[in-house]
């Protein structure tokens, strides 16, 4: 018998092959121990690191029951000591030469259809499995989790313009101790530094007001009109009918080569501004797929495939030439269909971002120097001084 | 003070091991523990003019389930940084005087200026910027018996005039 003393939080005996993966090996498997409810959450949180670098890969689940299978070679992999009922993960990630296949020994059940894993350079693929009754492994991929998907240090958001400038940092850090007014009290100099080491510097005004946007740029967001100034690269592209978030219709891209996109290109943006784009992205076959928004032209990155909604904040740069909204699929063949799309330039930001004064209390709201070259995409540290 | 950016820690078993500004798109593993590289949120304190936020050594920084985060000591000012700003520090002529005369100072800061030598009172007379770090004034505010933090806010004050 198993169970947790939720009254006390403190210890309770349990089987000790229900801890598996931080118990003693040596332990005889009805063996009573004492865990504290916190030790049994670590214990079913705990991973095994397995290398495949030949072509059979043996993994005992009996040592942990999430895994983390390196994939050196094409592989295939079997599982010894499936536990039930039971349920865990497998990472498959690929080395620095990626492309490597995974076949599964076990007869596995598998939700939907048997995947294929991908293939790109350390990306890092997921399968949950679980088990009920018997050893009987079910099994359903979850997709890529490309590390830095989900939470990322602090990223700055800066609007350069005269006139607009301001700043905020997208995890809510709170800028506004900082804060002076627009009125002639800038009690802070701030000195932004991009990754290539060019410098912008301005003083810190008022804290923002709360967000607010301008108009919506984004004509036909939702492609109840048509594809009219969408284009296609490497990929067929239509309205479609059959997919779609809200009204009746998307845009859907057959992609006829590696990252088949369709675009949207905005030119006619202003320099210095800070605009929030974003849109919704679904992948029905094959591939990968997502919304790319950029302030240059370059192929499109990949890192977040499987989110249905995404969304930027691009300042547009002096050195860009348009904004491109993308809806890629990441493979030839793939299909992926685009839809709600927005796009809007900010007017005020959050009450934990300030405004951008250009001189010592001043009021001018714009930034005191941008040295060229300077990309405020790409900001990498801000010194703070105190200047009164 | 600095927020640094897109910096990224490598934790093993509970522990960080070095700090690196590149973010890593893998997970390492060894024959022993499990290696991540995790996103570090590095942001200092907000403190008053007279402290300073002093960043931790990282083996006190607490690591979250899904980012590491840097921390902070409030640390006293050194003086030579607190004189570093208050050398910056000044206001116009005009803006001291009607903090003086709002202080209800202004008689005898006329009175001590003309114990000064000829060339105190006529540089005092002419002044076009009142600077905080003045001998003049260092010297004025220790006649008046005021500390040096009530002189930082007195020309603060006069800033805002």
């Amino acid at each position: 018998m198993k169970y947790l003393n939720t009254y006390d939080n403190t210890t309770v005996p349990v089987r000790s092959d229900t801890l598996l993966g931080v118990d003693n090996p040596g332990d005889p498997a009805w063996a009573v121990k004492q865990f504290t409810v916190e030790n049994l959450d670590k214990a079913l949180e705990t991973v095994q690191a397995v290398t495949a670098s030949t072509a059979a890969t043996s993994v005992d689940l009996s040592v942990a029951r999430n895994v983390v299978v390196t994939l050196q070679a094409d592989t295939e992999i079997t599982f010894s000591n499936v536990p039930y009922p039971a349920s865990g993960r497998i990472t498959l990630e690929q080395d620095v030469a990626g492309g490597w296949g995974v076949t599964w020994a076990n007869e596995i059940l598998w939700l939907n259809s048997t995947p294929t894993i991908g293939s790109a350079a350390f990306g890092r693929y997921v399968v949950r499995w679980w088990t009920d009754e018997d050893a009987q492994v079910y099994a359903e991929y979850a997709g890529d989790a490309f590390a830095g998907r989900t939470v990322t240090s602090s990223v700055v958001k800066i609007a350069t313009k005269d006139g607009e400038a301001m700043v905020f940092l997208d995890d809510g850090t709170d800028l506004s101790s900082y804060a002076g007014t627009d009125s002639g009290d800038t009690p802070f100099k701030l000195t932004f530094t991009d990754s290539g080491g060019k410098t912008a510097m301005a003083y810190a005004g008022a804290a923002g007001g709360g967000e607010t946007y301008d108009v919506e740029l984004f004509d036909n967001a939702g492609l109840e009109d048509g594809i009219e100034n969408w284009s296609a690269f490497d990929a067929t592209i239509s309205q479609d009918a059959s997919v779609f978030r809200s009204g009746a219709y998307s845009v859907k891209v057959v992609a006829s080569a590696d990252q088949g996109r369709a675009y949207r290109v905005f030119a006619d943006l202003s320099t210095g501004s800070l605009y929030n784009c974003s849109g919704y992205v679904k992948n029905v076959a094959g591939g990968q797929s997502r919304i790319t928004f950029s302030s240059y032209i370059s192929s499109p990155l990949f890192g977040d495939y499987s989110a249905a909604f995404q969304f930027s904040y691009v300042t547009f740069n002096a050195t860009s030439s348009a904004l491109i909204v993308r809806v890629v699929n990441k493979d030839l063949g793939g299909v992926a269909y685009g839809d709600d799309f927005s796009l809007k330039k900010f007017t005020d930001v959050a009450e934990t971002g300030l405004h951008l004064i250009s001189s010592p209390n001043g009021t001018t709201r714009n930034m005191a120097s941008v040295e060229t070259g300077f990309n405020p995409n790409a900001i990498t540290e801000i010194d703070i001084e105190r200047v009164e | 003070m600095k927020i640094k950016l897109n910096q990224y820690a490598l934790v093993a078993n509970g522990e960080i091991f070095r700090v690196d500004e590149k973010p890593k798109n893998r997970v390492e593993n060894y024959d022993y523990g499990f290696y991540k590289w995790m996103p570090i949120r590095d942001v200092p304190p907000f403190t008053d003019r007279y402290h300073e936020a002093v960043r931790l050594p990282m083996d006190q920084w607490v690591i979250h389930e899904d980012h590491v985060e840097a921390t902070y000591s409030i640390e006293p000012l050194a003086e030579e940084k607190k004189n570093e700003w208050r050398k910056k520090l000044s206001c116009g002529p005009r803006q001291f005087r009607l903090i003086l005369r709002e202080m209800k100072l202004n008689k005898q800061v006329k009175d001590f200026v003309r114990t000064l030598d000829e060339d105190a009172q006529e540089d005092w007379a002419v002044a076009s910027e009142i600077q905080r770090m003045d001998p003049l004034i260092v010297g004025a505010a220790k006649a008046f018996g005021l500390t040096d933090e009530q002189m930082d806010d007195l020309i603060l004050n006069a800033k805002r005039k």
